[in-house]
């Protein structure tokens, strides 16, 4: 029953003029990244190489522009536009009520809307590292797409704490625009000190405790890339998001329709 | 029955105005007080290639320069979505819960209700912009010791103006909208736009050669060049925003004058 309701739920977000809204964006952002690389100023270029250690600073670069200014902002806006009202919209419209009344606990309720938000949101970001495969080869001299694709999918992970923040958030405060803005100014905060550990690597123990830094954090061992490098920080975020998950569905059996 | 107007409208703004200032307002200036002490004790603790990049990228000199260039964001994003959120109350909130023809059935008329709904979103959008300053400039003059604080206000109150005159044309474009995550998008798209100069200035500076003038567009760190901002300057173009907020008010009242299906 859930995996239709999911499929059903993934349906209507995608028809929602929000998620067209946001492929517009998303495209904004894809064909934008390759034009700030173009001429790097030298002081760019060597920021690369103190802070990822890579042998190829261009490529380098053009990971830290890619995930910091392209997917980091994205997931921002894209998690609170797809996750931050579940729940309260139906409240708003009188319907909790009739949810509640049907054979569907509100749990599971959340848990379908949840996860519906986050497969729009993967196939957005997804589909944004899709169209970046087939245009960057073209647009950025030393391209390394297996690299590219791993790096952008253990992101997915990280950028995903957007869904299940604002998600948890919208629970947890009644009023759905106080807490779309409460979750939005937290993963702007989150998004903008991603790279802290990179840039004061004596911090690197403190940036820990944000998601996004394990989103990153692949970054800094783009050179030896191993099977334990990409499920590390998997396996991290997968621990946060159960956590914040676990509140929203703790939270959401309290809600009076 | 102009009398008896009266009558209806001045309780209708006064309750909206008492509604201007709420708690969630008091967790913004918080907010921006938490970021103007963590850059305050962060930024002067820097590697000294972290600090030299920051320099060169934004043409910035002074330790108050690195960390005032973060306060100002800060400032600029708190603010500009603090208000932008309070303006979804206006319009586009009451349009998706279809509430909208109700209140417009009362019997208040349409230019005062965009009025007495923006107004009081602008007002805590100041109150928020003003705190967030005072904040900062107190926080350096505490971290650092000899700043002067009249140019840290001035470049608050220019901030604050700047977002005034973001949200006035947001509240107009609002109107165009009927739910609430279109409005959030649109809001980003306004936030991020004034920021992209900024991103040229630190990864493409070779665009801005032979275009000085181009330069100032790199929002915020142009605000802290050449000396920053004076407080004349800054108060002006706060009673300019202030006009024009007040002007596009009352366009997006004679818009929804315009509109036959309401």
């Amino acid at each position: 029953m859930s995996a239709a309701m999911v499929g059903h739920e993934v349906r209507a977000l995608l028809r929602a003029r929000r998620t067209r809204l946001a492929i517009g964006i998303v495209l904004y952002a894809v064909v934008g990244a390759p034009f700030l690389l173009a001429k790097p100023p030298p002081h760019v270029a060597a920021a690369a190489t103190e802070w990822f250690h890579a042998s190829d600073p261009a490529f380098a670069l053009f990971l830290f522009i890619w995930t910091d200014l392209a997917l980091n902002k994205l997931a921002a806006v894209l998690g609170v536009v797809l996750a931050g009202g579940i729940v309260r919209e139906e409240q708003s419209r009188g319907l909790l009520p009739l949810l509640w009344a049907k054979p569907i606990t509100r749990a599971r309720y959340f848990l379908v809307k949840l996860a519906a938000a986050a497969i729009v949101f993967s196939m957005l970001l997804g589909g944004a590292a899709l169209i970046g495969l087939v245009l960057f080869p073209w647009q950025i001299a030393g391209f390394r797409p297996v690299p590219f694709l791993i790096v952008s999918g253990v992101h997915l992970f990280g950028a995903l704490f957007a869904v299940v923040l604002s998600a948890t958030v919208a629970i947890l405060v009644p009023r759905r625009l106080t807490a779309m803005l409460i979750s939005l100014m937290l993963l702007m905060l989150l998004v903008g000190s991603a790279f802290i550990g990179f840039y004061n690597p004596a911090w690197a123990d403190y940036a820990a405790i944000n998601p996004f830094y394990h989103a990153v954090w692949l970054l800094g061992h783009i050179d030896g890339l191993t099977v334990a490098h990409v499920l590390r920080p998997i396996a991290i975020l997968l621990g946060v998001h159960t956590v914040f998950i676990a509140i929203g569905v703790a939270a959401v059996r309290r809600i009076e329709p | 029955m102009n009398l008896r107007r009266e009558r209806i409208l001045d309780p209708y703004v006064r309750a909206e105005l008492r509604l201007a200032l709420r708690a969630r307002h008091l967790g913004l200036l918080l907010l921006g007080v938490a970021i103007a002490v963590v850059d305050a004790v962060s930024t002067p603790r820097l590697p000294v290639f972290a600090l030299d990049f920051l320099r060169s990228s934004l043409r910035l000199e002074s330790m108050a320069d690195l960390i005032l260039v973060n306060d100002y964001l800060g400032l600029y994003m708190i603010v500009l979505f603090a208000g932008a959120f309070e303006l979804m109350r206006v319009y586009v909130g009451p349009a998706e819960a279809r509430e909208l023809d109700l209140y417009l059935a009362k019997p208040i008329g349409r230019a005062h209700f965009i009025a007495a709904r923006s107004a009081p979103a602008l007002l805590a959008t100041l109150v928020v912009g003003a705190g967030i300053s005072i904040a900062n400039a107190i926080t350096l003059q505490l971290w650092l010791g000899d700043v002067a604080l009249v140019p840290i206000l001035a470049a608050g109150v220019l901030i604050t103006a700047f977002v005034l005159v973001l949200l006035a044309a947001l509240n107009l474009a609002y109107l165009w909208l009927r739910e609430v995550e279109h409005a959030v998008l649109l809001a980003f798209g306004f936030a991020i736009a004034p920021l992209l100069s900024t991103s040229v200035l630190i990864y493409r500076p070779d665009l801005f050669a032979g275009r000085e003038l181009g330069l100032f567009s790199a929002f915020p760190a142009s605000l802290l060049w050449h000396g920053g901002v004076s407080m004349l300057t800054a108060l002006l173009a706060l009673a300019g925003a202030l006009v024009f907020a007040a002007v596009l008010v009352g366009v997006a009242a004679a818009r929804l004058n315009r509109r036959p299906d309401l």
